[in-house]
């Protein structure tokens, strides 16, 4: 392997227990793997829980530096891994009847003896009145895009009217207007409509904690807010990305819902100079935040929710040299715990004077220099926590260079197709679907400009959702 | 005349005008029954349950209720409410479930028949209270509580009709058959009201197959 790339995807890294060159040598190896599309396989990928291998890892083992004294250097790992890799394409680490380098190329996972390519199943014979099986059916589409913008089937006659309309053109033509339509919807876009189940597992309501309309037992925030930033950015001609970016606020308007921008709204507290979208909101400040001193659980919160990737299944991990620096003392820095807060902590430094509910003086805001004003005593070093971190190891200086690194990335464009993906055709994207899924995801970021309107409007087109 | 009297005049012409007649539904442009062995299958089989929103809608438009109407708890609370969860629903709020259960719940077949049996008897009862406006049962000729004629062209029409409702399509050959031979069964049953346990049964047969439930 060229030595300049093992030096491009190692840096400078130390001797550390965990091996982050791993992922981004995999890929090297094998580019057109699903699993490095945009993205790089999670830890889980040769490993149960780093460094405990899985029967994939196992194997690799055996045949990475055979003789070489343990453990290795990240420079020696990465050279070696390549020809562990190849030696074991053949094998059958799962024993799932596929081999190791067929579920590389066809993104099923190596380890697991229940994920398996799917069987390539040709077209049977015969004939079916009611559906185009096998190849995109309008009719089919026309129904299953009603369902799923509008909420309710055609009726008899419309289905009647469709069908008999002159061509597919026309019927193509038809569905636009309709998709169009069924989007400016209550059902899609509305108080509890399903934009807002999209949002729930990101934005993670408590009613009993709730103020304003609803308002729970002990009202301490509005999400409201944060439901009306996320559905405005997903609809219309709005740029999705300002979920993270945004230093405005959305207010909701009733009788038909509709979404406003505005600058200031009485229920958040946040100053504009430091808004970050839905990531500094009074809610998620007072519920990620809540009364830490370094908010792991907003930063994980943030990169599970718009990026996809969940730390606590190890996966968007980009260790950062030197890291974790255990500035609060939470003992880190053990070897179980290094593998993932090498990442983990780095990426939550910029949120270190975001405040939470822990101060009766400090609203839920940005404070320069909280730790030192209101958690003196959590540890000696709390003071040198810096405000710079690292997204996908790259250096940032605040959280809103971290929200513009993060919503630019090809992740955030993954995870918002993804999202999608499963709403409407009912799955994550499967290994056959990987193609459709990608050419998907990259016109979501490139010709579209992060429009969900316009990834929408490709999404009924693929054959995963029109294919019966 | 005295006001009154005119009312009482006009109103003893109109007893002695037969009821107004409501015509039956079209009748159907059955099918043919496609050969199991010769039919083309899908590949990918992704079908999606319509959840909670979506089933309560369809039933209410097919049946011309209101939603929320379809189907009530003591007669108080919506069926797709109570049993929100149990038909994929989510309940964020409350018991911070964010996202539906990725397996299907015992009880989420119960539930289905549950809003499909009480949405067609409630529209069963409707039509057959005011036959004048009657909405989906309308013009089958019956005799008491029972249908005139079990395998008329008014039953068969109706079968069109609450097929094309339920189902958006017209029905098969078989279809018509078996729904034809259960008014006759239920006919020859014993049971006190023949015409509405068909009725009712039809409907709850067509709302909820899988075609129905399933998209």
């Amino acid at each position: 392997m060229d030595r300049r790339v093992v030096a491009l995807v190692i840096g400078l890294s130390t001797v550390a227990t965990a091996k982050p060159p791993a992922a981004g040598v995999f890929c090297t190896t094998y580019p057109t793997s699903p699993e490095c599309a945009g993205r790089q396989p999670a830890c889980t990928f040769c490993h149960v829980a780093a460094p405990q291998r899985n029967v994939f890892g196992a194997s690799l083992e055996q045949r990475l530096a055979p003789g070489a004294a343990r453990p290795l250097s990240d420079g020696d790992f990465a050279m070696a891994l390549p020809a562990a890799l190849t030696a074991v394409e053949s094998l059958d680490a799962d024993g799932d009847g596929a081999t190791n380098l067929s579920e590389i190329q066809k993104g099923t996972l190596p380890a697991d003896g229940n994920s398996v390519p799917a069987a390539s199943t040709p077209c049977g014979s015969g004939t079916n009145p009611q559906y185009e099986v096998c190849k995109y059916d309008l009719r089919f589409v026309y129904r299953r895009l009603l369902l799923d913008f509008c909420g309710a089937s055609p009726t008899f006659a419309q289905l009647k009217t469709f069908k008999e309309r002159p061509s597919d053109d026309e019927r193509r033509a038809f569905l636009e207007v309709e998709l169009d339509r069924c989007l400016s919807s209550e059902f899609w876009r509305g108080k509890n409509g399903q934009l807002w189940k999209v949002a729930h597992p990101k934005i993670r309501p408590v009613g009993s904690l709730k103020q304003g309309e609803d308002p729970g037992a002990i009202p301490l925030s509005d999400y409201y807010d944060d439901y009306a930033l996320f559905a405005w950015s997903q609809t219309d001609d709005h740029d999705a990305r300002e979920v993270l970016t945004a230093d405005f606020f959305v207010r909701r308007l009733t009788g038909p819902t509709r979404y406003e921008k505005v600058q200031a709204l009485a229920s958040q507290k946040c100053d504009q100079a430091h808004r970050a979208g839905n990531m500094t909101t009074d809610w998620a400040l007072t519920y990620f935040v809540m009364f830490t001193a370094l908010p792991r659980n907003a930063a994980s919160q943030m990169y599970r929710a718009y990026l996809g990737l969940d730390i606590a299944k190890q996966e968007g991990l980009f260790a950062v040299p030197n890291e974790p620096q255990d500035y609060d003392g939470k003992g880190v820095q053990q070897a179980a715990c290094a593998a993932c807060h090498a990442t983990l902590d780095p990426l939550t430094y910029p949120f270190r004077n975001y405040n939470g509910i822990s101060s009766a003086m400090y609203e839920t805001q940005y404070v320069p220099n909280r730790l030192e004003l209101g958690f003196r005593d959590v540890s000696p070093r709390i003071g040198q926590t810096p405000e710079a971190g690292f997204i996908f190891n790259q250096r940032v200086a605040n959280l809103r260079e971290w929200a513009q690194v993060a919503a630019d990335s090809d992740a955030f464009a993954i995870a918002t197709t993804t999202d999608y993906w499963k709403l409407l055709i009912g799955h994550p994207p499967r290994p056959e679907e990987n193609a459709e899924f990608v050419a998907t995801w990259k016109r979501f970021k490139n010709e579209h400009q992060h429009r969900v309107q316009k990834l929408l409007h490709d999404l009924v087109k693929t054959e995963a959702y029109g294919a019966p | 005349m005295r006001p009154e009297l005119s009312t009482v005049v006009v109103a003893l012409l109109l007893s002695a005008c037969p009821p107004a007649k409501v015509d039956p539904p079209p009748p159907p442009v059955v099918m043919e029954q496609p050969d199991a062995g010769g039919l083309a299958r899908s590949v990918t089989g992704n079908l999606r349950f319509k959840g909670p929103e979506r089933l309560n809608a369809d039933f209410a438009a097919a049946l011309e209720l209101q939603p929320a109407d379809v189907c009530k708890e003591l007669g108080q609370y919506a069926c797709v409410g109570v049993h929100n969860l149990a038909m994929g629903g989510v309940d964020p709020y409350g018991p911070g479930v964010y996202e539906p259960s990725p397996v299907t719940a015992v009880t989420t077949p119960l539930v289905v028949e549950r809003l499909a049996w009480g949405a067609c008897a409630q529209r069963v009862d409707k039509d057959l209270v005011a036959p004048s406006s009657a909405v989906v049962f309308r013009g089958l000729p019956m005799t008491g509580p029972r249908l005139t004629k079990p395998d008329g062209a008014e039953v068969v029409a109706i079968i069109g009709e609450m097929t094309r409702r339920g189902l958006l399509r017209e029905p098969y050959e078989n279809e018509v058959t078996r729904y034809v031979q259960l008014a006759k069964d239920l006919d020859g049953s014993g049971t006190a009201e023949p015409a509405r346990a068909w009725m009712v049964s039809l409907c709850f047969a067509v709302l909820s197959s899988s075609e129905s439930v399933f998209y």
